[in-house]
């Protein structure tokens, strides 16, 4: 029931006549690929701490949360149980450290989190899978391209990273012209 | 039961529009009070339906999903393309009668420009930006030897630039991501987390043009993406290294997608027309109609009022008058025809 969203976007697209073979919208149905709504506030709220808003933009802004989102729905998604586990991972940290989950913290809680995360001493079950540091770094790896990387691939959500390092976006660029004028 | 409610609304013409909208209003406002069909055919009308159905209505996917789900090739934008022509009929035939109505075989089968540069898949973004393949899917062969020809006979006619390439129906900010935000707040939302509302696409745009910018815009290949004038880069360009004045007319960001200079940005570099002399800092749209592309009745908007040698500057020497003249209108100055610039009327 948990993943199961994408199997029917896939039925959708391939149009199957006119036949409603959709199962009502539940009320928790995701509207994202992979993530279930739940999963995607954990993340939203990770990339958030990573890059936060200032005078500038976030992660948040920027939408790094559809970038990761449609990434593990497709080229990324050798990363799936990574994530699985590791967003259980940080709520048991979460809960270790301060009795609640993770998206619901002061954002200096969240920070402390994280630290703990990075630091690969993180208190958890699931990090007898993969090591909290490790999750820690794909996370922050993946939030740093859905914020730098193009728009194109989910993330940079109005090209917020590149208004902010002055990127020109599209690039004007002519062609190869062989006729030069000047 | 679905299904037969279905049916009925399918045979009933058209939805209702204000059956079928998300949250917000997915259209352009000039075209909000039409009928999709208008424009689209009944099977996509239905998987539109059957899409939202399952997003449901208030969920807010962003329309990125929906073009994932629903993608339209580029017999489908020529269709919507040719559908504008309905209730633009003016635009239409101003377009074309233009040199915008550029076909695939004038851009691919021309000898002179295929014998400097070959074909190439760069040559798209400007010449076939809706095009499903690559260059050598268009033409062959792909070198400057040539002779050429179009690698399916049935491409030759297809337009290279149309209403699609300029201007979009469904607004930007239904290309945005879904955010977290708009489908937590549907939710009892208990986390103190700090909630931002989406601020980027309404961002207004500072250049002349303002909201208005939202009619033009320009499907960048690249990307394959839509970006309306106020999202497209503002041009700078120089000249000996000093950056030349340019209009803030935030409609010229469409013009340059294509008229543009080589990487550089030096002045008349590749198809680069940015206005120097004379007429520095114009915009491309003081003199050129829209769709039509003429000049003839712009040179009275300011001349004579504003004119140096008390002549009439349409029966001057320049490539207002004749293509062949060495006054090239974009760039002439003073000193283009005075040895010594005379005193200016001041
Ligand atoms: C005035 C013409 C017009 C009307 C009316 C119109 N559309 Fe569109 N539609 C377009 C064009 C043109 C495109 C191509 C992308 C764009 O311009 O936004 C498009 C694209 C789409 C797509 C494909 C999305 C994609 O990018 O792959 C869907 C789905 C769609 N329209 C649904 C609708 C629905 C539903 C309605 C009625 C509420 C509607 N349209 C009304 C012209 C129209
Ligand atoms: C069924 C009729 C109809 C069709 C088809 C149609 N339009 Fe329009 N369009 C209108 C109306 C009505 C207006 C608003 C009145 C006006 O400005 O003429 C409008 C306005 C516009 C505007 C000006 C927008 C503004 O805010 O003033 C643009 C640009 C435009 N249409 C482009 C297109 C393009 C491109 C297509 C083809 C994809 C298209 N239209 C198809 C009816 C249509
Ligand atoms: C950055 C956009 C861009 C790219 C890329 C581009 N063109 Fe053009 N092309 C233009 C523009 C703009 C004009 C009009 C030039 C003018 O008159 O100033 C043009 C004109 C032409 C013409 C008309 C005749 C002429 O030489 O002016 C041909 C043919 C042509 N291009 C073919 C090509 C081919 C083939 C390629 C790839 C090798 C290519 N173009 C790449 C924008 C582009
Ligand atoms: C090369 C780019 C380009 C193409 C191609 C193009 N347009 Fe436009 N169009 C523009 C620009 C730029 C504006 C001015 C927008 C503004 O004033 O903000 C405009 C304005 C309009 C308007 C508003 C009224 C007007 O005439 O200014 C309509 C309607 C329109 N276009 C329809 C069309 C239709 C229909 C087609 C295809 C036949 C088309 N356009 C092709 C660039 C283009
Ligand atoms: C999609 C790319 C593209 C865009 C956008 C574009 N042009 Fe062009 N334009 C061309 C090409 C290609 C040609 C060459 C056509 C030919 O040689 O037949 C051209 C030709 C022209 C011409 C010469 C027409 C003629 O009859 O010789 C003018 C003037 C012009 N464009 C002005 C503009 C203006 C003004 C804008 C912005 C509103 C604009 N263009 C936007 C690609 C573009
Ligand atoms: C001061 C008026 C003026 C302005 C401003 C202007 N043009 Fe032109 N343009 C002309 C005239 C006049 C012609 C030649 C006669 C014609 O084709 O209408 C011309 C011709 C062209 C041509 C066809 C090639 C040629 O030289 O015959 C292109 C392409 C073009 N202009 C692009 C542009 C672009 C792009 C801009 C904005 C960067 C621009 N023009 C701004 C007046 C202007
Ligand atoms: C938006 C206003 C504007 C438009 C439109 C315009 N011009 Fe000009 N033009 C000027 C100004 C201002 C000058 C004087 C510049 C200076 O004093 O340095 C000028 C100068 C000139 C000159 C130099 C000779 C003189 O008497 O100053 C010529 C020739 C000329 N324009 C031709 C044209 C032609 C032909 C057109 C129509 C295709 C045109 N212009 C459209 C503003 C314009
Ligand atoms: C396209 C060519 C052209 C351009 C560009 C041009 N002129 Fe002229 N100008 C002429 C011609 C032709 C005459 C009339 C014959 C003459 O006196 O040389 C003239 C006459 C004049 C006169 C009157 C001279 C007299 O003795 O009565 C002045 C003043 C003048 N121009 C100033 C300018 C200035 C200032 C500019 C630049 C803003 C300029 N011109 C650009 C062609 C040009």
């Amino acid at each position: 029931m948990k993943y199961n969203r994408r199997r029917f976007v896939k039925t959708v697209a391939a149009g199957v006549g006119g036949a409603f073979l959709l199962p009502a919208r539940g009320a928790d149905a995701s509207v994202w690929r992979f993530f279930t709504n739940a999963d995607a506030r954990l993340v939203d709220a990770i990339t958030e701490q990573i890059i936060p808003a200032d005078q500038d933009p976030g992660a948040r802004d920027a939408g790094v949360i559809n970038f990761i989102d449609k990434q593990l729905a497709g080229r990324l998604r050798r990363h799936r149980q990574a994530y699985r586990d590791g967003l259980i991972g940080v709520d048991e940290t979460s809960r270790a450290m301060f009795g609640r989950e993770f998206v619901v913290l002061a954002p200096e809680q969240q920070t402390e989190v994280l630290k703990a995360l990075e630091s690969g001493k993180a208190k958890g079950e699931t990090w007898r899978k993969q090591s909290s540091a490790a999750f820690f770094r794909l996370i922050r790896d993946h939030t740093m391209a859905g914020f730098y990387g193009g728009p194109q691939h989910g993330g940079n959500r109005g090209y917020a990273s590149y208004k902010m390092l002055g990127l020109d976006y599209p690039q004007i660029i002519g062609q190869n012209r062989y006729r030069r004028r000047s | 039961m679905m299904k037969a409610l279905l049916k009925t609304t399918m045979l009933a013409g058209a939805w209702a529009v204000s059956a079928l909208v998300f949250a917000a209003e997915p259209k352009l406002p000039a075209h909000s009070q039409l009928d999709c069909a208008k424009c689209h055919d009944a099977a996509l009308i239905e998987k539109f339906k059957q899409l939202q159905q399952q997003l449901g209505k208030d969920a807010a996917p962003g329309w990125d999903r929906v073009a994932e789900a629903i993608p339209l090739n580029e017999a489908a934008m020529q269709a919507l393309g040719a559908k504008c022509a309905d209730c633009h009929a003016k635009q239409a035939k101003d377009l074309a009668a233009s040199g915008h109505a550029m076909t695939y075989a004038q851009s691919f089968l021309n000898r002179e420009h295929n014998r400097m540069e070959p074909p190439m898949d760069d040559c798209l973004r400007c010449h076939a930006m809706f095009f499903d393949g690559a260059a050598g899917d268009l033409v062959k062969p792909l070198d400057t030897r040539g002779p050429w020809r179009m690698a399916d006979e049935k491409l030759a006619g297809h337009r290279s630039i149309m209403c699609v390439s300029c201007h979009q129906i469904h607004p930007e900010r239904w290309l945005s991501p879904p955010s977290v935000a708009a489908v937590s707040d549907r939710r009892t939302a208990t986390e103190d987390t700090p909630r931002r509302s989406e601020t980027a696409a309404t961002e207004p745009s500072k250049l002349v043009g303002g909201a208005a910018t939202r009619k033009a815009g320009f499907f960048d290949r690249r990307e394959h993406q839509f970006f309306p004038a106020d999202r497209l880069p503002h041009p700078k360009v120089f000249k000996d290294g000093k950056p030349l004045k340019l209009s803030d007319d935030a409609r010229i960001r469409v013009c340059y997608q294509c008229h543009a200079p080589g990487a550089a940005h030096h002045a008349g570099t590749s198809d680069d027309r940015t206005l120097r002399g004379v007429h520095e800092g114009m915009s491309c749209l003081d003199c050129h109609s829209t769709h039509s592309l003429d000049t003839r009745a712009a040179c009275a908007q300011c001349h004579p009022a504003s004119s140096n040698c008390g002549l009439d500057v349409t029966r001057m020497d320049t490539t207002a008058r004749a293509k062949a003249s060495k006054h090239d209108i974009h760039t002439m100055t003073c000193t283009d025809c005075h040895a010594k610039v005379p005193k200016a009327r001041q």
